[in-house]
């Protein structure tokens, strides 16, 4: 299209405005040419100077207990983490237990957990040897010979996907005879989005699902490396980076998929489900080729603690999920149940102790917080767990097969 | 995409450099002004191009028809082209925004006689795949909606409506070119969101060379700057921290938080549009345009009436001079004068959304209008029968104080009240905002509620000669000083960024 084209307006006389005008044009477009650089300098300039003062900020705090961007769950706890104030304290292996020993028995029955925040043992108040795995050690060691290790695997804020994942993860390394996974019939465990989370491999980069989904795919390579630029000198980015990797910050987790930009609609549901009952399957394949043995602990959440609880939760949600009034916690937990036997998959179901809290609500859980356990409420979950272990022989039979098959070396080397 | 993105910045990084070096070219700079756009809009959707691109060869031709008619005296036919304008935009903004509201009405009435038809499954059998959304929309989560609604479609219609309704009145002539007009419907800056932009405004600039100094540039940064805190500061954090929490769960807050929230909402909702607007009027001041102002103010009015004439006011404008004063205006006699203002109104309501909540919205704000008119009516009458003369009390008078201390708080409650019942959603949500409460005081909300509530008070009622200041002390700044304080500014709003939160007006 050239200036004198009619569908721009040009005149076909070609006639241009006076030289005068041209000239003033001239002036001002030099002007605005050069002052888009000092723009571009004043911009990196005054970004740059609130970047350094937040990278002061971020290093000045205690080191992060969750090391974030971790490629293949998102995120996990920082290994060897220390903090002598909340009491918390992370083994070679990122595992919230006393750190392991080098010359471990190989006979020992290792027991290791996964979850979320409340297996983790997140909350206030809550000791290192108050949480449920240290509590289930001195449960199940009273009156021992072999003794029994419990391990914890719980990271905070992860869904059944993740936990499962990092368990296969970790299987190698810890060599457990049980593992357990706990579920509950909330959004936070069972909806996993399969293209948000994650990374993809870039050029030898890890780049986020998400950003890789927002841009073309022969830009990737660029994007990749622009990310890894910016990761590396601004710590705006890496915050905005680490929030979009852990799926972001949003208002309750199960009506996150309803914010979203795009639309999603009940296959996208399925879709995210579906995600959860990939891990499952995948972690089981893991264990029975290992010869571990491999439980899920349902341990539903606190609207299912009390039936003023559960009244309320309904209230607020019932009309959101089309649940009817009368609609009973036991049908969303006997349904994961069975999906999950379906799965192929062996089932604790610790509804019993979640009620037994909650006639004592306060007492198990933290108040302000009603979510997690206070030491009393881990200690509970240990009683109920070790009841699941006692039940069937289950302990005795892992002490026997781990007596006739000891293990070749104490831990393996943690995954990289 | 979104100002408050990185892909806009590139975009802009990209396309304010190339339009300056192509500045002398009519033809060039205005086709890499539409490219720009049409890029820019074809990012939320690329099938919302078509649309956009339908409703501009449609008005175009419209316009040069009518246009053509009018040259040779020929009323009918120019008044034919104007229906077909009319009905070929209103019709498409009315299917996409209003055919889920009269399927779920139709349904209700279905419903109420007894009748076992699903007819909203009937609707979405009809539909095609793409255009079928099932999301929520964000402001009221509650509500499904099945009709992807185009971004920016309220806002290009009523553009272009004017442009056919200029002509037919021989207030415009018809744009030079189909590029010209192309780019006046599609003009990325105010594209999406607005300000709602006369034809008579914006074609005239496409014939002047384009202008920028050194106080037009500061002031363009000192707009998108201020835009930009405004939108992520005071509206995003005032939506995460106050409104959203209450608003979702009523019943858990006490009456005073359920004030708090209300309020806070009309200050998002304020700080969210008008950060947009600043923004967009900067970005076109880049490229040497000027848009029309959308906000003067409007929560220093003491009537109903005058902050109509401060809120939104491109769209409130246009509904005045193609709707309320074609109709009569306040000149006819009551009740004629009344339906006039309820039609408007009503339709303001119905312009930001299908839904009998904004129907409520504008019949609530109508009769704070007639009541006002009433009330001044009644006065001149008692002045004159009394043998005074009835004069309006002077801004800054002790009259004008007196007036506003008794006038402020009815208009707080009729302004926030009624843009309440938006935020709400649904008769229930409104119900417990405004007649149940719970237990949760102030004590329950975070600081930074409290904190942005107060800054956002204290913005509005920050005196003029302070803004004037301020706007000399920046276009005397040096330009690299003034970029200084907006990338701070950027860098503030990329740390407190929600994600990208989408601005409120997108789903209008």
């Amino acid at each position: 299209m050239t200036d004198s084209s009619p569908q721009f307006g040009g005149d076909p006389s070609g006639g241009d405005p006076p030289t005068d005008e041209f000239a003033q044009l001239d002036a001002e477009r030099s002007f605005m040419l050069k002052r888009i650089l000092h723009i571009l300098l004043g911009l990196f300039v005054g970004f740059a100077a609130v970047d350094a003062v937040v990278a002061q900020v971020d290093a000045s705090e205690n080191e992060a207990e969750m090391e974030l961007g971790h490629p293949l769950l998102s995120w996990t706890n920082t290994v060897d983490y220390h903090d002598p104030v909340l009491d918390r304290h992370h083994d070679r292996y990122g595992l919230r237990n006393r750190e392991i020993e080098a010359d471990a028995d190989p006979t020992e029955v290792r027991i290791a957990g996964f979850g979320e925040s409340r297996i983790y043992g997140a909350g206030e108040g809550v000791a290192q040897d108050d949480v449920w795995n240290h509590a289930l050690e001195r449960l199940l060691n009273a009156n021992r010979r072999v003794p029994v290790r419990v391990l914890n695997g719980g990271v905070m804020g992860y869904s059944v996907a993740q936990s499962c994942r990092r368990a296969v993860l970790l299987l190698d390394a810890l060599e457990p005879d049980l593992v357990f996974v706990t579920v509950a019939a909330t959004p936070q465990a069972l909806i996993e989005d399969p293209d948000l989370g994650g990374f993809v491999e870039v050029d030898g980069r890890f780049v986020s699902r998400a950003m890789a989904a927002r841009w073309p795919e022969p830009l990737l390579p660029l994007v990749a490396l622009g990310d890894a630029v910016l990761g590396r000198w601004s710590a705006i980015y890496t915050r905005h980076k680490n929030r979009e990797v852990m799926q972001g910050d949003l208002p309750p987790f199960f009506l996150r998929w309803r914010y979203f930009g795009d639309p999603k609609g009940r296959d996208y549901l399925e879709r995210c489900l579906q995600a959860t009952w990939d891990s499952v399957s995948d972690l089981r394949t893991a264990c029975e080729e290992r010869g571990i043995e491999l439980r899920f602990a349902i341990l539903p959440d606190t609207e299912v603690a009390t039936a003023e609880r559960w009244k309320e939760w309904l209230q607020k949600n019932g009309s959101l999920w089309g649940l009817p009034a009368d609609t009973q916690p036991e049908r969303s937990i006997d349904a994961l149940e069975a999906k999950l036997n379906g799965l192929g998959v062996e089932t604790w179901n610790m509804t019993p102790e979640v009620k037994g809290m909650g006639k004592y609500f306060f007492q198990h859980y933290i108040r302000d917080d009603v979510h997690h356990w206070t030491p009393k409420g881990h200690q509970r979950v240990a009683e109920g767990l070790m009841r699941w272990l006692l039940k069937d022989g289950l302990l005795k039979r892992l002490t026997t097969e781990r007596a006739a098959n000891p293990r070749t070396q104490p831990f393996g080397p943690p995954p990289r | 995409m979104l100002f408050q993105s990185v892909e806009f910045l590139v975009f802009m990084a990209v396309l304010l450099p190339l339009f300056w070096a192509l500045a002398r070219r009519r033809g060039r700079r205005q086709a890499l002004l539409l490219v720009g756009s049409y890029l820019f809009y074809g990012m939320y959707e690329a099938w919302f191009l078509t649309l956009i691109v339908f409703s501009t060869l449609l008005d175009y031709q419209c316009g040069q028809r009518i246009q053509t008619a009018r040259d040779t005296g020929d009323r009918t036919s120019a008044k034919r082209w104007l229906w077909l304008s009319l009905v070929g935009n209103l019709g498409v903004l009315g299917f996409f925004k209003y055919t889920d509201w009269f399927f779920d009405n139709m349904q209700w009435v279905a419903t109420a006689l007894g009748s076992g038809v699903d007819l909203v499954a009937f609707k979405r059998s009809l539909l095609p795949d793409f255009i079928q959304a099932g999301y929520a929309n964000t402001l009221t989560p509650e509500i499904v909606r099945d009709i992807v609604l185009p971004v920016g479609i309220s806002f290009y219609t009523f553009q272009t409506l004017s442009y056919t309704i200029d002509i037919y009145r021989g207030k415009l002539k018809p744009a030079r070119s189909f590029g010209d007009f192309a780019l006046f419907v599609s003009f990325f800056p105010q594209l999406v969101a607005g300000p709602i932009v006369r034809a008579a405004e914006f074609l005239p600039q496409l014939d002047l060379l384009p202008r920028i100094d050194r106080q037009r540039l500061h002031e363009a940064l000192w707009r998108i700057g201020c835009g930009l805190t405004r939108k992520i500061v005071f509206a995003d954090l005032i939506g995460l921290y106050l409104v959203d929490p209450v608003f979702n769960d009523p019943l858990a807050y006490s009456a005073e938080v359920h004030v708090l929230a209300i309020i806070g909402f009309g200050f998002q909702i304020y700080n969210d549009f008008a950060g947009y607007s600043e923004m967009a009027i900067g970005v076109a001041k880049l490229f040497g345009f000027d848009l029309p102002e959308n906000f003067a103010y409007p929560f220093r009015s003491i009537s109903v009436r005058e902050f109509w004439t401060r809120w939104h006011m491109t769209l409130s404008f246009w509904l005045r001079d193609y709707v309320f004063q074609p109709l009569g205006g306040w000149r006819s006699k009551m009740p004629r004068a009344a339906f006039n203002n309820i039609a408007t109104m009503v339709l303001i309501g119905l312009w930001h959304g299908a839904s009998w909540l904004w129907v409520w919205y504008g019949l609530v704000n109508a009769i704070a209008m007639i009541v006002e008119v009433q009330w001044r009516q009644w006065r001149k009458k008692r002045a004159r029968a009394a043998g005074v003369k009835f004069e309006l009390a002077q801004p800054g008078t002790l009259a004008w104080w007196i007036k506003a201390a008794f006038a402020y708080p009815y208009f707080i409650v009729i302004v926030f009240g009624s843009s309440a019942s938006i935020r709400a959603g649904t008769w229930e949500t409104m119900g417990n905002m405004f007649l149940r409460a719970g237990d949760k005081g102030i004590e329950s909300l975070s600081v930074w509620a409290l904190v942005v509530f107060v800054g956002t008070w204290a913005l509005i009622l920050l005196p003029r000669s302070w803004v004037d200041f301020t706007h000399r002390l920046v276009h005397r700044a040096p330009t690299w000083l003034v970029a200084v304080w907006l990338g701070t500014m950027v860098a503030v709003t990329a740390l407190l960024l929600i994600g990208q939160q989408p601005f409120i007006y997108f789903q209008f």
